[in-house]
């Protein structure tokens, strides 16, 4: 097989060969950089920046709907805020979240100097980035009636003058665009740039579960892109008449084309903490995963089938009830994967040593939020309740779950995992403990109260409500926003600090199985100057033993020193 | 002689934090329990209830797999470890599999047989007087899906969402005249089943009586058709569960629901109602009142004629379009 992809050598050249140079700003530095650590953890920061525009966005939201007929906020501005604080907990804080995270570790855990497009990847991120000042920036100049997620003809110029919307629409172009780019890269790693001996059966599940996401990205992200351009030109130019019903267009089309996106994307967030979530569990226990065979397969289709669910939007709306009902059975589908995910983590923790890590609590929460979230998509794929539920805030309250939830525990426990790696410092796991209860607490009681209330029929996304039965849950619901906002600003504090004044971590604080734990930390531009032998899917725990026998240690290893010639890692493959 | 082991200081304070919390529960519970209701209350229509049985079907057993699996999870992780033991962990998923399944193949039944009894409108079960059903066709939207109209008597009604009103068309009623009609207040007779042909003149937006069933999308371009039967006389609220615009909020549905005679005799006042509104807005036009009205030197007008001037807003809005 010829040479698509000559490179792990190469590339960790181009890498070398454009130094950091101390002489310029570190922006500057930041911007140029093709490392893909660099830019894991610019997608990073930049997902803990909106975290806290977004919760603060949300918070106002929230003040709003304490009592009733409040006029704290008015409709337009609840409407724009509440809009942010969606779109920015799931475009600008959970995907940038796990898309850092994964261009980060995948490399790394696979055994890849780098990453296979480097550039690519850099332009992607410092898309969404650019994105992201753009959604933000829409806010002022916003003139527009409704959030863009479920208004068909809204974003029209008739309903929405000004250039609000077009920033809007503009920004999402260009996460999507930037997420794609990303997630090429990502794909393109995985699939040409494992070490030797790292068969398609002994990569770990977290850099699984990454491809994944990438693959679930590519086909689910450019139709936003087109949807969004789509928009953006009918705006323009009214003849193009493709979702407005005046002009000739179908409405039901954009809701197919825009839900495609965004009902995918909560699932594909999942997926990527899934794989983290597997690792942590199977690294506290002191073991490996259970059956990973099985547990890539469940990921892989549930990333399928929580695409193809994408119909359940469709319950209530002028559609054949034929395609409901496959919509039913594609998305009740989906429990059978979670039971093997489920099933996966808990034979993980039951046949291992399992000692709790503030990691491996924070992935307990999210096993948790998972099982909730899995619950609601039952609900959500059976068409009568569906209809029923879907609209309501509880309803809300599941997408907040399957986002926020995600995210908060399971993104952050694949961040506190590798924390020490990125940073070299170890988390002071305490105070990590606390935020997560505060966090748990938050979120908990924000979600039952938003159920409650959905259940007594209180609609989801209103800007204001008449009768103040609904007030006490809706203050329960800030209580539980302002909790949460705590144990975050907790959790910042405590990266920050232990950062700068955490003790030094040393390459292998968890004593886990998969390559990423063989390099120093934070790892070097080239990552590996020698990538250890894999001869099955944790190479480290071999290495360990070969060490403790006193059979070698690196002894199979594939060792360079930077100006010797390399042996081609690429015939390795498959 | 058997030693106790020293209690785990750690131990002893999160029982006694268990302890406190539970305390807590007990106190505050009775009193919340009423303020936070955790699944839907007194249906009022076939679909209705058969969304409250799956309702409690997917709670109970979605309650007991959450607390379930938390709990087993932390228990696992909390047991010790008995190294002799045969690593039975590996076991296939295969019992994951079959347990999934079987959850797979049961949902789909219950699901799939609630679902055909919510697309097929069921008979009446009061009589409807002398009305009779036409079903009529909307020129121009496309229609996906038709109710079998049920043996026996039925009315249909046409549902009109704009912002920010809902526009109950009753001509669709026989012996109606041409232009029945209702803003906001949909009037329905107890007992008898309902038509309804949702669209949008706008925006798109839902509808919703949580104890009526569940929300129907009105789309611009497309005739949405549902069926609706409420069982008991009474006042039902509801909103959109859409956004439709900024003034979403205040885009209420209120279904009243009436005895089948006082329905016959509402409408005819209805018609009547809106008869003399109109003969006054013909006459106040022809006096030349109307600028002065608009314009709020007359007092307000009253609210049949404003609901009249709405309608021909409305009209005008629909054909410049």
């Amino acid at each position: 097989m010829s040479t698509a992809f000559e490179q792990p050598a190469k590339v960790s050249e181009v890498v070398v060969r454009d130094p950091i140079d101390n002489t310029r700003a570190r922006w500057i530095n930041r911007a140029r950089s093709a490392d893909h650590k660099v830019i894991g953890l610019t997608l990073i920061g930049f997902s803990l920046v909106n975290v806290m525009l977004a919760g603060f966005a949300e918070l106002l939201c929230q003040i709003q709907l304490a009592v009733s007929d409040n006029t704290f906020l008015s409709p337009e501005r609840f409407y724009s805020l509440h809009t942010l604080s969606d779109t920015g907990y799931l475009y600008l804080f959970a995907l940038p979240l796990f898309a850092g995270i994964a261009t980060y570790v995948l490399p790394l855990q696979i055994g890849a100097r780098s990453s296979a497009f480097p550039r690519l990847s850099a332009l992607g991120t410092w898309m969404i980035i650019l994105g992201g000042g753009f959604l933000w920036f829409s806010t002022f100049v916003n003139t527009w009636q409704g959030t863009a997620q479920t208004s068909a003809p809204l974003f029209e110029l008739f309903y929405s003058p000004g250039s609000g919307a077009d920033f809007f629409l503009t920004s999402l172009v260009m996460i999507g665009g930037g997420l794609t780019f990303n997630a090429i890269d990502l794909a393109v790693t995985y699939k040409t740039l494992r070490a030797e001996g790292m068969s398609g059966d002994r990569t770990p599940v977290f850099a699984y579960s990454a491809s994944v996401y990438a693959y679930g990205i590519l086909a689910t992200a450019p139709v936003l892109v087109a949807a969004c351009i789509m928009a953006l030109l009918e705006r323009q130019y009214t003849a193009f008449g493709i979702f407005n019903p005046v002009d000739g267009g179908s409405p039901l089309l954009w809701k197919t084309l825009f839900q495609w996106w965004s009902h995918s994307a909560p699932y594909l967030i999942t997926v990527v903490a899934i794989g983290a979530v597997s690792e942590i569990f199977a690294s506290a226990a002191g073991r490996s995963i259970s059956n990973p065979a099985a547990l890539k397969k469940a990921i892989r289709a549930f990333a399928i089938l929580g695409i193809l669910s994408f119909g359940v939007v469709y319950f209530g709306a002028p559609v054949k009830p034929f395609w409901n009902l496959i919509f039913m059975v594609i998305g009740l589908a989906l429990v059978i994967p979670a039971a093997v995910i489920l099933q996966s983590w808990m034979a993980t923790i039951k046949g291992g040593d399992y000692h709790s890590t503030a990691p491996s609590a924070f992935a307990v929460a999210f096993a948790a939020f998972f099982t909730v979230a899995i619950v609601f998509h039952v609900a959500f794929s059976l068409p009568a309740l569906s209809q029923w539920i879907y609209g309501s805030q509880a309803g809300y309250a599941a997408w907040l779950n399957q986002v926020w939830g995600t995210a908060a525990f399971g993104g952050f426990a694949a961040l506190l995992y590798w924390y020490p790696k990125m940073t070299g410092k170890s988390l002071a796991a305490a105070k990590a403990r606390v935020a997560l209860g505060m966090l748990v607490a938050g979120t908990a009681l924000q979600l039952f109260a938003m159920f409650s209330l959905g259940v007594d029929g209180f609609a989801r996304e209103l800007s204001t409500y008449t009768s103040s039965s609904y007030e006490f849950r809706n203050i329960l619901s800030l209580i539980g926003v302002v909790i949460g906002a705590f144990g975050l600003i907790g959790l910042a504090i405590n990266f920050m600090q232990s950062n700068s004044s955490g003790a030094t971590a040393g390459n292998d604080p968890w004593r886990a199985g998969t390559l990423e734990w063989f390099v120093p930390s934070p790892p070097p531009v080239n990552n590996f100057d020698a990538i250890p032998a894999v001869g099955s899917e944790t190479p480290l725990t071999d290495l360990r033993e070969q060490i403790a026998a006193g059979t070698g240690g690196l002894a199979g290893s594939v060792a360079q020193s930077p100006t010797a010639g390399r042996p081609s890692l690429r015939e390795s493959k498959h | 002689m058997q030693i106790p082991a020293p209690t785990n200081r750690f131990s002893t304070r999160r029982s006694s934090l268990f302890v406190a919390a539970a305390a807590a529960a007990l106190f505050v519970l009775p009193q919340t329990a009423s303020a936070t209701p955790l699944w839907p209350d007194s249906p009022n229509s076939p679909i209705a209830q058969i969304v409250l049985d799956l309702f409690l079907v997917v709670f109970i057993v979605g309650l007991i797999t959450v607390i379930g699996y938390t709990l087993a999870l932390l228990g696992a992780g909390r047991a010790e470890v008995d190294a002799d033991a045969p690593a039975t962990a590996e076991s296939s998923a295969k019992g994951a599999v079959i347990a999934g399944s079987v959850l797979f193949l049961v949902f789909v039944v219950i699901g799939g047989f609630a679902y055909t009894k919510t697309v097929s409108a069921e008979e009446s079960l009061a009589n409807t007087g002398n009305f009779k059903v036409t079903t009529f066709s909307q020129p121009g939207l496309k229609v996906a899906h038709v109710v079998k109209a049920p043996k026996g008597p039925a009315y249909s009604i046409r549902v009109n969402a704009q912002q920010f009103l809902w526009r109950y068309d009753y001509s669709g009623i026989k012996n109606a005249k041409w232009n029945t009609y209702s803003y906001n207040d949909l009037v329905i007779p107890a007992g008898v089943t309902v038509l309804l042909d949702f669209t949008s003149s706008d925006a798109e937006a839902a509808w919703w009586v949580p104890q009526l069933g569940g929300s129907i999308t009105a789309m611009p371009g497309y005739d949405n058709k549902v069926w609706l039967r409420a069982d008991k006389a009474g006042l039902y609220t509801g909103s959109g569960t859409v956004v439709n615009g900024t003034n979403y909020a205040s885009m209420i549905t209120n279904v009243t629901v009436v005895d089948p005679r006082l329905f016959v005799r509402w409408l005819g006042g209805k018609q009547i109602e809106i008869d003399q509104a109109m003969a006054a807005l013909a006459a106040e036009r022809a006096s030349g009142e109307e600028q002065q009205l608009i314009s709020g030197q007359k007092g307000a007008p009253s609210e049949a004629a404003s609901e009249a001037a709405q309608t021909q807003a409305a009209d005008q809005a629909g054909k410049n379009k």
